[in-house]
């Protein structure tokens, strides 16, 4: 499976449970016993999803969180077709780097479908106190295509959340695609032009 | 050219007088415009071009060189540097040479000037391209209908010859732009061609693979086409980026913050990332560069351990880049975002780690002391310090990596050796172990055989002749004969039939020849002490004659054994193995144990009888070759071994016997001195007893006793 139809970044800052996230949806399974560290080459994953009657592969890069590679993530989500912005609920300077890619992505890649995703929930139904209010991120996801509290341990919410990137790209790349098509046929077009214009 | 072109405007300008190379001399038209230091050196240059960089052009050079690191993987670190050193090398050499090169003047005229001096009037796309897609599609392809095979070779052409051509007029990025639409419009035709309707989408990826494959490979070699193009300022940021990399060989691994113990196993995983990385120069098309990207990745992930998250990932794999310093790394990294097929780039795992090398690169180039969390100052001190004295502790570990890697490709080697050298052993001892069985076996026939033969042979023989030979001889034989043949014939006869009937049995295994051994011993002894009470009536009539009889049951085991042996030695032709020579050498046994019958007439009728018995001989003969091998050098050893003790044991027997008789000893040294110093002589007399005995086989039996006797005497 070389080739992805979907292009699927994950940014957030280090530790926020990026790559526990990618592994409970691709392996259906979150280790406990050694958290945040447990499988092989989870940096790229694939996986193939069912969507509107379609096979759809997609593929989920896993992105560096920390900081001093923060200039770099620009090359990462490059063509991406969503970005899910990982933050802990429990950990306010996630939230704070969050807004940082928030404000890249909607200048840089304007195509790019947005998803917020508050990740480990059964610690916050638990004990742990929330640092970021909720208020504040209902106001945030209102302009973006989507907010999941997802538990990566529990599985919560975490297919969900994939399942309904899915379905949004491929309602979109429908509708993209009449628009490529056309747009080819103009290219072709000068093409022609253009190969006259050398002979 | 361009200086040529100049020298008729009326304002000649100060810089154009000097020396085309910058430095400040003035130049000369007739140097070509340089002055004529530089004019010396680019001449030099261009001679030591056509001697080597024409012959082997860069490109091909470093393709061998990888293929070699592929293949044989006999690198070693000191080869990367090598390399990376040649690498350099060509690129100063090009770079002077675009220097030097009338293009270089100004942008606006190098497209003038280029046009008609780099396109060639008719282009022809080489034939070996369409070759290596005819194979390739033979390889992979050839289940589909072969219209689509041509439609993609026409495709490729009409490819190659509009990138050529457009790549005069246009720009780098518009090129890429072409070449991006040249994909899609095969990715469209692979979704429209009737021939394809049904084929997999994978299959039709593959075939896009094949397409940009082929066109990029033509391409990617020719000099400033799509590979670091002209205009474009790849190749000075491949040294920029060289020298930085260099310029940081001190960044550790605890300046990334990535863990990386310092075992065998994690310097072999690194050295491995770091080989794929400067393949990737060696590809020549984007998804081949790709694919060793992948790889290189694959490698630091491993190295990572096993929960490998892009958190572990990006440092490691900076740092490989730092310790690797790829070769034409920005030039790579710019050809396959240019001219690699931007869909597979954009998505799937290669176009991952792809993205995950351009970080890399990105962040050697925008490194700063913050960002490896330093201090400011020193950070300075370690870049001002010479690249050559930062290395890390890492340059050792990977350049031993590479005398382990070929360590181990030694030992491998030798493990191989030693293997072989274990089937040759087990082969060699399984033949010993054939041999051993072999020998048994023939040697349980032998016995079964001999158990056989004796029982028939017996009646036979003594029947009829002992009758006319005890009649024939005086009553004092008969009256010995009687006594001892009787006892000794049960014995001898096997014995005796065997060295009379050689065709028989002499060839039989050195294990029957032992049990005659003991049984001439055996004899021997049991005649000694006979032969003792004998001898004394004797001695006074026939001392001649005694001495004779005497000493050959003895000493002639002895004598007959050497004879043996070096007839043996010297006739070790299979033709003279045979019946003949040892029939000879036991004729010898025979006529002595006859003679130690103490009469000649008796031994002559015990010998006698033995020659009609002729018809067994057949037998033998046959048996013959089935023997011969192995018979020979077995029998030499143990009768020597046996022999050499009997002949101890004989002495002191004869001491022991001799004590009744003066005569005996002297005659025993006589004889002794005669067959034991002397070697030859005593072979030479037995063979001439053997020439006379080889031609009338049975009958020379009768005369051969005589002779040696008188020769003895005398």
């Amino acid at each position: 499976m070389s080739r992805c139809d979907f292009k699927i970044v994950l940014l957030g800052s280090e530790h926020v449970g990026k790559t526990s996230l990618v592994l409970r949806f691709v392996n259906c399974r979150f280790n406990s016993g050694t958290p945040y560290q447990n499988t092989i080459g989870a940096a790229f994953c694939a996986k193939t999803m069912h969507s509107n009657g379609k096979d759809l592969n997609i593929g989920i890069w896993d992105t560096a969180g920390s900081e001093r590679y923060e200039a770099m993530t620009r090359m990462y989500y490059r063509g991406a077709h969503a970005a899910i912005i990982c933050y802990d609920p429990c950990c306010a300077s996630s939230w704070a780097r969050l807004r940082h890619w928030l404000a890249e992505l909607r200048t840089v890649e304007e195509d790019c479908k947005v998803y917020l995703c508050g990740t480990k929930k059964d610690l916050l139904d638990t004990n742990s106190t929330r640092e970021v209010p909720e208020d504040i991120i209902a106001t945030y996801s209102q302009g973006l295509n989507g907010h999941y509290l997802t538990s990566s341990k529990t599985g919560e919410n975490v297919e969900e959340l994939f399942q309904k990137i899915v379905d949004d790209c491929v309602a979109d790349r429908d509708l993209m695609q009449k628009v490529e098509e056309s747009r080819v046929q103009l290219a072709k077009e000068q093409e022609k032009d253009k190969s006259y214009c050398l002979c | 050219m361009v200086f040529a072109s100049k020298m008729p405007s009326l304002r000649i300008d100060q810089s154009d007088l000097k020396c085309k190379n910058g430095c400040n001399f003035f130049g000369n038209p007739q140097w070509q415009g340089y002055c004529s230091k530089c004019h010396r050196e680019q001449l030099q240059r261009q001679r030591w071009a056509e001697k080597g960089l024409t012959a082997t052009l860069p490109k091909p050079v470093q393709k061998k060189m990888e293929r070699s690191l592929k293949l044989s993987s006999h690198s070693s670190f000191s080869k990367f540097e090598e390399k990376r050193l040649r690498q350099s090398e060509t690129l100063k050499n090009k770079t002077n040479l675009l220097k030097f090169s009338v293009f270089s003047k100004s942008k606006s005229s190098e497209i003038q000037d280029q046009t008609p001096e780099r396109k060639p009037p008719e282009f022809k796309v080489p034939a070996t391209v369409y070759e290596m897609m005819k194979k390739d599609w033979a390889e992979n392809f050839s289940n589909l209908p072969v219209q689509v095979d041509r439609e993609c070779r026409v495709f490729v052409h009409r490819f190659i010859w509009d990138v050529i051509n457009s790549s005069y007029v246009m720009n780098v990025d518009e090129l890429s732009e072409r070449v991006q639409r040249y994909y899609q419009q095969f990715i469209k035709y692979t979704d429209n061609s009737p021939h394809l309707v049904s084929a997999e989408p994978e299959l039709k990826e593959r075939l896009i693979d094949f397409v940009e494959k082929h066109a990029m490979t033509y391409l990617h070699d020719l000099p400033g086409v799509v590979f670091s193009p002209h205009g474009t300022e790849d190749e000075r940021l491949d040294r920029a980026m060289s020298e930085r990399i260099q310029q940081l060989s001190w960044v550790g691994e605890k300046h990334l913050e990535c863990k990386l113990d310092h075992s065998n196993e994690c310097s072999q995983l690194l050295y491995k990332a770091i080989s794929e990385l400067l393949a990737m120069d060696g590809a020549p098309f984007g998804g081949g560069k790709l694919a060793h990207v992948r790889r290189a990745c694959l490698h630091v992930l491993e190295l990572c351990g096993a929960p490998a998250s892009a958190d572990d990932l990006l440092p490691k794999l900076i740092f490989t880049v730092l310790k690797a310093n790829p070769p034409r790394l920005v030039s790579n990294i710019n050809f396959v975002t240019r001219f690699c097929n931007a869909q597979r780039l954009m998505t799937g795992e290669a176009g991952y780690y792809f993205t995950n090398l351009c970080c890399a690169v990105s962040f050697i180039e925008n490194l700063t002391a913050e960002s490896l969390s330093m201090d400011k100052k020193e950070f300075d001190c370690y870049m001002a310090m010479p690249a050559s004295i930062g290395g890390s502790t890492w340059a050792a570990a990977l350049s031993l990596c590479g005398a382990v890697k070929e360590a181990e490709e030694q030992r491998q080697h030798a493990e191989k050796l030693m293997e072989e050298i274990k089937k040759l052993q087990d082969d060699a001892e399984q033949l010993a172990n054939n041999a051993e069985t072999f020998e048994k076996e023939i040697a349980k026939k032998v016995q079964d055989v001999l158990a056989k033969t004796p029982l028939e042979i017996k009646p036979r023989r003594e029947l009829p002749r002992l009758r006319v030979l005890r009649n024939s001889t005086g009553p004092l034989i008969d009256l010995e004969t009687s006594k001892t043949v009787p006892e000794e014939d049960k014995q001898k006869i096997p014995q005796i039939n065997i060295p009379d009937k050689p065709q028989d049995k002499i060839d039989l295994q050195f294990e029957t020849l032992n049990t005659r051994t003991e049984n001439i011993l055996s004899f021997d002894m049991d005649k000694s002490p006979p032969k003792s009470p004998q001898n004394q009536p004797w001695e006074s009539k026939q001392t001649g004659s005694f001495e004779l009889l005497t000493p050959s049951p003895i000493s002639f085991p002895l004598f007959d054994s050497r004879s043996i042996d070096e007839r043996m030695d010297e006739l070790m032709t299979p033709e003279e193995f045979g019946p003949d020579n040892l029939s000879l050498g036991l004729s010898n046994i025979n006529y002595d144990i006859d003679l130690s019958d103490l009469s000649g007439d008796n031994s002559y009728a015990e010998d006698t009888p033995k020659e009609p018995k002729d018809p067994f001989s057949p037998d033998g003969i046959k048996k013959e070759p089935l023997f011969d091998p192995f018979a020979p050098q077995t029998s030499n050893y143990a009768i020597l071994e046996k022999f050499d003790e009997f002949t101890l044991v004989d002495t002191k027997n004869k001491d022991a016997s001799d004590s009744f008789e003066v005569v005996h000893r002297t005659n025993d040294f006589q004889t002794n001195a005669e067959r034991s110093d002397p070697f030859g002589p005593v072979q030479a007399e037995a063979t001439s007893i053997l020439d006379e005995n080889n031609s009338p086989s049975g009958a020379c039996l009768l005369p051969s006793p005589l002779l040696p006797q008188s020769s003895k005497k005398t």
